[in-house]
């Protein structure tokens, strides 16, 4: 029905999936505007381009590779810079990212909001395999598809994306760390 | 002290599952003998799922109902396969098969058989002669560049009007 261009039917897609395109979109350009701009380009497109979509293929892993391929057109086009721990320029930026927790500091210590904090802490990279791997239920063999990586490159990069990331939990959630691992 | 990275990567394969059944066995003896290793891996444990509790980020409440807005104006475009004429492929094919076949066709011509060592040939090979020079001259030269110009223009005078057209729809 969604394939035949049924729009009720792809609107049951676009609920469904819209969470996670918006969190995708969000973890490359730290902008809730450019997010949203990006995610909803990422649905016209699917839906103009439903007729290339392959019968048995997994649905979520075509959309999101959509999904990475508007978000990198998108920073392109607005010449912002891709984030990523591999450039030297990041290192500011990131380090700028956790001055701005630190003078804050964490007023709800929940624990879902304190890994998500520490996530949004990450490099656009590393956050984004995270995000693919834990919440858009992808294999690494996918995950390979969409960022157009070998499985055996993602599996690095998830490694070391969670090396990070429990490094900015040990630094910035040290106490909340603590505590939860207590309990 | 710092843990030992191979190790840690080691146990997130075990837990990812992407382990030989020979590597989970050892990895299976390491934490029953190293309380370190056990230690190191109960905070992997609990990292794994806390990230498995993350929330997703929420778009604005009309975000589905603008994306449908934004959809109704659009149809299925045709299929990426439909866009590649067969036609174009295979004239492009033709187009190189005859500049290869041309090209052999006008070295083999220009090969002297009896230039070969005596003994190392005893077949006698058939003698392809073209008068080359009765077919490659000015006159059929400039008649070949005058074809491919009017050729040319045709072709710029399709895109032109089809290009104008697009522009007037």
């Amino acid at each position: 029905m969604v394939l035949s261009g049924d729009h009720p039917a792809y609107k049951a897609l676009v609920d469904r999936y819209q969470y996670f395109v918006f969190t995708l979109a969000y973890r490359l350009t730290n902008s809730r505007e450019d997010a949203e701009e990006i995610a909803q380009d990422v649905f016209v497109k699917a839906f103009r381009s439903l007729a290339d979509f392959r019968y048995g293929a997994k649905f979520s892993t075509w959309l999101f590779t959509i999904a990475q391929n508007t978000g990198i057109t998108h920073l392109r086009k607005k010449k912002l810079p891709v984030s990523s721990l591999d450039q030297e320029g990041t290192f500011i930026q990131v380090e700028n990212h956790e001055s701005d927790f630190k003078a804050n500091q964490i007023e709800d210590k929940n624990r879902k909001q304190m890994v998500n904090q520490a996530i949004a802490m990450l490099s656009a990279d590393d956050a984004q395999v995270i995000t693919l791997f834990y919440k858009g239920e992808q294999t690494l063999d996918e995950i390979g598809q969409i960022l157009g990586l070998e499985p055996n490159a993602v599996k690095v990069r998830l490694f070391r994306a969670r090396q990070r990331l429990k490094e900015k939990m040990e630094k910035y959630f040290a106490e909340e760390v603590r505590t939860l691992t207590v309990q | 002290m710092e843990p030992d990275k191979n190790r840690t990567s080691l146990l997130w394969d075990y837990l990812d599952g992407n382990l030989s059944e020979k590597e989970r066995l050892a990895v299976e003896t390491l934490l029953r003998t190293d309380s370190s290793a056990q230690k190191e891996f109960d905070a992997i444990l609990d990292m794994n799922v806390w990230l498995k509790e993350t929330e997703l980020e929420q778009p604005s409440m009309r975000f589905s109902k603008n994306v449908m807005e934004e959809v109704a104006k659009y149809s299925i475009a045709p299929t990426t396969k439909s866009y590649v004429n067969k036609k174009i492929i295979f004239s492009i094919a033709a187009f190189f098969i005859l500049i290869i076949s041309g090209t052999l066709i006008y070295m083999f011509t220009q090969i002297d058989y009896s230039a070969a060592p005596s003994g190392a040939l005893s077949v006698e090979l058939p003698k392809i002669e073209i008068d080359w020079k009765k077919w490659i001259n000015s006159t059929y030269v400039q008649v070949f560049l005058m074809a491919d110009i009017v050729f040319g223009l045709m072709l710029l005078d399709r895109y032109l009007s089809k290009k104008k057209k697009a522009g007037l729809q």
